[in-house]
């Protein structure tokens, strides 16, 4: 019986020579196998975990956000300058998302009563893109325009804000320093909204921890659950 | 507050002549005549009032730190005047560790350019400047 000789090689690298072959130890070649297969699928978890890891913190971070948001306008109605109500319920809040390369609103929500009862009608723009971007932030504004005495376009929302002098005339609603903008009721006055941020500005890092948190263990329950089901 | 109020108002008047919130305005500053504190007086037409607003809440774990707020706000007799003394002092004071001569602290200011306010009733345009502080080992007093 002829015997062939063979050249045999355990090296990754590609054999060289006529004839030349790769031989490996059946457990090696075995070895790989499972290896490789291992490896895609633990690709495919981390790539599914991954994605499912970014959505869930963006989710909740989001979450956190516009119910900061929500707080914050509820704060700033309350001091909100106000005759005709009409300052008090322009108030906002979005949540946006992307950066300046580009993004929109993602959730807008306007309170549903003027003096804030605390019920928000909210209106989910694009929810999906918010849960897919990296870069999420909230707005909070109050948009009121009207005119001054004499017929220029005038920043309501601004000037209530910004306005520190007193214009509650000594008669009660006469302004004292000029036009019939606002009355300034008990409790209401300029810095309305930053005032109500800046009460909240302390807790933005606890709500951010607690969104990560909240997606974490989003995750942490999800995957177990598709452990136990199989899907892993 | 009242230290910080007065730290600024002497800021304004020790300006040397050459500073562009000096140059832009036209004249030096004098507290009570032409840079106020608190009150808007009806002359001159050209002045600058300090006015302070709350600010964000004390350093609640060491104490040692607070961060009041102040409005400049800026009365002149054009609309291009007010704006130039305006962005000067926002140029000036940003950053600035000097502007508070007897506290140990930073300047801020909160928008990049003036605010305009509105004109008042003689006309004149009013421009506003908020500037956040930084204040270290310090009780607003």
């Amino acid at each position: 019986m002829a015997v062939r000789r063979v050249r045999a090689t355990f090296s990754k690298a590609a054999p060289s020579g006529v004839g030349a072959s790769v031989y490996n130890y059946p457990y090696e070649q075995a070895y790989q196998t499972s290896m490789k297969a291992f490896e895609t699928k633990i690709n495919e978890v981390m790539k599914v975990l991954s994605f499912d890891l970014r959505r869930a913190l963006t989710k909740y971070i989001g979450d956190e956000l516009i119910h900061l948001g929500y707080e914050i306008l509820q704060d700033a109605v309350l001091h909100c300058p106000y005759k005709t109500g009409k300052l008090r319920s322009s108030g906002e809040v979005n949540l946006i998302y992307g950066s300046s390369r580009g993004g929109g609103v993602a959730i807008q929500a306007v309170l549903a009563e003027a003096d804030s009862s605390g019920d928000f009608m909210v209106e989910k723009v694009a929810e999906g893109r918010a849960t897919d971007s990296k870069a999420l932030s909230i707005e909070i504004q109050f948009d009121r325009t009207g005119e001054d005495e004499e017929g220029r376009s005038l920043d309501i929302a601004l000037w209530a804000h910004e306005q520190l002098l007193p214009y509650w005339g000594p008669t009660g609603m006469k302004a004292k320093v000029k036009g019939k903008y606002f009355a300034r009721q008990p409790g209401t006055g300029p810095k309305y909204l930053q005032n109500a941020y800046n009460k909240q500005v302390g807790t933005v890092d606890r709500r951010i921890r607690e969104g990560i948190n909240r997606g974490l263990r989003f995750i942490a329950g999800r995957n177990k659950y598709l452990m136990e089901v199989g899907e892993i | 507050m009242a230290t910080l109020l007065y730290d600024v108002a002497r800021y304004f008047t020790t300006l040397n002549a050459t500073n562009p919130i000096r140059t832009n305005f036209g004249a030096a500053f004098t507290f009570g005549t032409n840079v106020f504190v608190g009150v808007v007086p009806a002359t001159p037409t050209n002045c600058v009032t300090i006015l302070p607003y709350g600010g964000r809440p004390p350093d609640t774990r060491t104490k040692k730190a607070q961060y009041p707020s102040l409005q400049i706000r800026v009365r002149m007799s054009s609309y291009q005047k007010g704006y130039k003394v305006t962005q000067a002092i926002i140029n000036s004071m940003h950053l600035n560790d000097k502007v508070c001569a007897s506290i140990r602290g930073i300047a801020y200011a909160i928008q990049s350019q003036p605010v305009f306010l509105e004109y008042d009733e003689e006309e004149q345009p009013i421009f506003l400047a908020n500037m956040d502080f930084n204040l270290i080992q310090y009780t607003v007093s």
